[in-house]
């Protein structure tokens, strides 16, 4: 006997206390515990522990001149009469015969609460099979439980689904895991509609190498594990150079104002310009006759002229900008440019567009087209159903919050454009699309959800087989709606209260949990949602080790079939 | 030494059962060992059966058989001298508080049925009969104290018997055991305030505390 229900309820938790020979030190917050009531079986979390003592007798034997030995001796003799060592539990499962459910009964009062083993865990969470359901990691528990908790992919990609945690807690290898387990899917299961990834990868962890603290190489992301199933792309020219990835460059008349006004903010835009975008785009595209190339008007001046004319793009854009606007230099255009906006929307509009429009040419940094866009082809092949998943590396850029968002934004509005093609047509994609989305309070947050096509993805596409997996470190910056369309959540350690309530929205008993989450530990994560069969605290399952067994696993089966082809094709089958 | 081999001598036997009421068995003592019996001590009750009670003194008591006391003005030598027949008219009375019984030569710390008069009561100074009763079962087990306790024994006795025992404890029990298992016996028995029992056992063991 561990110990025994006392108290509590099914909404505010139950009470247990622990028998006085238990160690109490054994029972930490956020472990799975068991408890036998009379017909049930019930399975809880752990959301608080602690001893009540006597403090009267405390005080008394304190003062008492013995050795240390002989305290310790009377204290545990004493048992409850100076202290009661007791656990809260946030119960989560209950099992009756086969059945298992939620828990929306008590156990009763002075039931047993019981080591969880291995058995218990299979009967609520069964077991991984390696084709749907793969490993996620070793339970948090009070017993010897070393059976892996499942997570059912085939679940998990049906709705969007949220990872969550302050930066260093695991995020980026529980990605590159379940981006692993989706792609192992494919393969093995070979869903009626293949489930291609795209992902928004700012630190090149997921196209090339996940890193330590220190910045070295452990681990091959999913793309380099899965070479022949992702196709990377990067704006790092010397990276794409260095590790045979597709050089991408971005086509600045792809951008809407909208974009603009999502990295206005990081850019320091005064909120007056933003306010004024529309007519200086107005002026641009019509008035001044750049049409598509509205966005080179607000760069192109007579300091970024030099750097446009050291590279052979820059030049031809130039041209082009000049060419459709009739003016003979950079000079006379932005004279042009600066009249017609006097004379459209006053002299305080002029001095809002001369001061605030240098501040964008920091896009000038980033490598930039004119001949045909890269986004074009990213698209196709996600939505071609034996085309690769798609993975976007910033390589140097990683630091280029402007870049990522700018990137994201265009292949999301291509995406979303591209789908509703379809949509038109009355068709369906041939293929689902899950986007893993770094930083997405940046796309999705409270101010920029409207704004962000990611938000128009995630109001419209779910029905249309595109969901989201949602990386942040600061999930209550996350519009509201966004958080109500996550399904399964994956959390991480947080501190902060309010990250804390918002990625618990949608758990059971969200009051008890929320003390599990800020003392959680590195790898150690929090998930709940369709994706598990309940709430749970997991040890994430080494991510070196799995891919080396996925590795092995893969060209195993492979060879496998190969063989079995053969066989076929010898038998006249094939 | 055996138990049996205790109760199986009349001659050995140091007085008899003279009342019984509730869990209290009055025990006549003879006269030439009441000086050898105190509080705590503990004897054996040769009853009918397989089954012989054990308890410890809880309290003594020397009256006069007929009713009245005569004071004499001498010392005990001269008393002994002009009346050599005196004790015989003297009554000689420990109560015993049932703790514990013998079955088929097993300790168990718990009452059996109750004995009859006249049953032959043995006083228990043997040491490994002593340390049987400790530990019955080869670990120590002070349970024959919940007993005593609720007859009444204080921390009063309890000082007694441990001062009763206290060589024992220290050489052959471990003092830290036997404090250990008596805080756990005083919080079942509900002792609140356990702390000046603890204060007084180490005391009375002395140094090996």
């Amino acid at each position: 006997m561990i110990g025994k229900v006392i108290s509590g309820s099914v909404n505010k938790g139950v009470r247990a206390v622990l028998s006085n020979e238990e160690n109490i030190e054994l029972y930490p917050v956020g472990s799975l515990i068991a408890i036998k009531g009379v017909t049930k079986t019930y399975l809880g979390l752990i959301t608080d522990a602690g001893i009540d003592s006597e403090s009267n007798l405390v005080n008394k034997l304190t003062n008492l001149s013995i050795s240390n030995e002989l305290r310790e001796v009377i204290v545990k003799n004493l048992g409850s009469l100076i202290k009661r060592q007791w656990i809260k539990i946030a119960l989560i499962a209950q099992k009756e015969g086969d059945s298992v459910s939620k828990a929306s009964t008590m156990p009763s009062f002075n039931s047993d609460l019981i080591n969880v083993d291995n058995e218990v865990i299979n009967s609520f969470f069964s077991r991984s099979d390696r084709r749907v359901k793969w490993p996620l990691g070793i339970p948090k528990a009070v017993g010897k439980a070393l059976s892996p908790i499942p997570i059912d992919v085939s679940k998990l990609i049906e709705l969007s689904f949220g990872i969550y945690g302050k930066s260093g807690t695991g995020k980026t290898f529980l990605g590159n895991l379940i981006a692993s387990y989706i792609t192992m899917y494919n393969i093995i299961e070979k869903p009626e509609k293949r489930i291609k990834l795209l992902i928004f990868d700012m630190h090149s962890e997921y196209a090339l190498e996940l890193k330590d603290n220190l910045g070295r190489p452990i681990a091959d992301g999913v793309g380099k594990t899965f070479k022949d199933y992702f196709k990377a792309y990067t704006p790092d020219e010397e990276l794409a150079r260095s590790r045979g990835i597709e050089f991408l460059k971005i086509d600045y008349s792809e951008l809407t104002t909208d974009d603009l006004r999502l990295i206005a903010n990081i850019f320091g835009v005064s909120q007056t310009f933003l306010i004024q975008l529309d007519n200086f785009s107005k002026v641009l595209r019509e008035d001044i006759k750049l049409g598509d190339l509205w966005v080179w008007g607000l760069l192109i001046d007579e300091l970024s002229e030099k750097e446009l004319m050291r590279s052979v793009e820059g030049r031809r854009i130039l041209h082009e900008v000049l060419s459709r606007s009739g003016s003979s230099s950079v000079r006379a255009l932005q004279a042009r440019i600066e009249e017609r906006i006097k004379s459209a929307y006053g002299p305080s509009a002029l001095t809002t567009y001369r001061s605030q429009r240098v501040k964008l040419k920091r896009l000038l940094k980033y490598p930039y087209t004119y001949s045909g866009s890269t986004f074009k082809n990213i698209v196709n092949e996600l939505l071609d159903p034996e085309g690769p998943s798609v993975i976007i590396s910033l390589g140097r850029f990683e630091k280029e919050m402007p870049l990522y968002m700018v990137i994201a934004n265009i292949v999301a509005r291509r995406l979303r454009s591209k789908v509703m093609e379809y949509v038109e047509r009355g068709e369906d994609i041939p293929v689902k699309v899950l986007i893993f989305l770094e930083e997405a309070h940046n796309f999705l947050g409270k101010d920029t959800y409207y704004l962000s096509p990611f938000g128009d993805i995630a109001r419209e596409l779910r029905k249309r087989g595109i969901t989201l997996c949602v990386i942040d470190q600061k999930p209550s910056e996350l519009d509201p709606n966004v958080i109500t369309m996550i399904w399964t959540n994956f959390i991480f350690t947080l501190t902060d209260e309010r990250d804390i309530e918002k990625s618990l929205i949608g758990a059971p008993h969200p009051h008890l949990l929320k003390k599990i989450v800020p003392i959680l530990d590195r790898q150690e994560v929090l998930v709940y949602g369709e994706g598990v069969n309940f709430p749970v605290t997991v040890k994430v399952i080494n991510y070196m080790d799995m891919v080396k067994e996925l590795k092995g696993y893969l060209q195993n089966l492979l060879e496998k079939r190969k063989k079995l082809e053969e066989l076929y094709e010898e038998s006249g089958l094939l | 030494m055996k138990w049996h081999e205790l109760i199986s001598v009349p001659q050995k036997a140091v007085g008899e059962v003279a009342s019984v009421e509730g869990s209290k068995i009055e025990v006549f003592i003879y006269p030439e060992y009441f000086s050898d019996v105190g509080i705590g001590s503990l004897m054996v009750i040769n009853s009918l059966g397989s089954i012989k009670p054990i308890g410890l003194v809880l309290r003594l008591a020397h009256t006069s058989r007929l009713g009245t006391f005569t004071p004499l003005r001498k010392p005990r030598s001269e008393i002994m001298r002009m009346f050599p027949d005196l004790e015989n008219y003297h009554k000689f009375v420990v109560t015993l508080s049932y703790t514990s019984h013998l079955t088929n030569g097993d300790v168990r710390h718990y009452r059996g049925p109750m004995p009859r008069l006249h049953d032959l009561v043995y006083l228990v100074n043997d040491e490994e009969l002593l340390l049987n009763f400790f530990k019955p079962d080869g670990r120590l087990n002070l349970d024959f104290l919940i007993y005593f306790i609720s007859d009444g024994a204080s921390l009063t006795e309890l000082r007694d018997f441990i001062f009763k025992y206290s060589k024992l404890i220290s050489s052959k029990i471990g003092i830290y055991e036997f404090i250990g298992e008596m805080v756990k016996v005083l919080t079942k028995v509900g002792v609140k305030d356990v702390i000046p029992y603890i204060e007084e056992t180490i005391k009375t063991l002395g140094d090996y505390a």
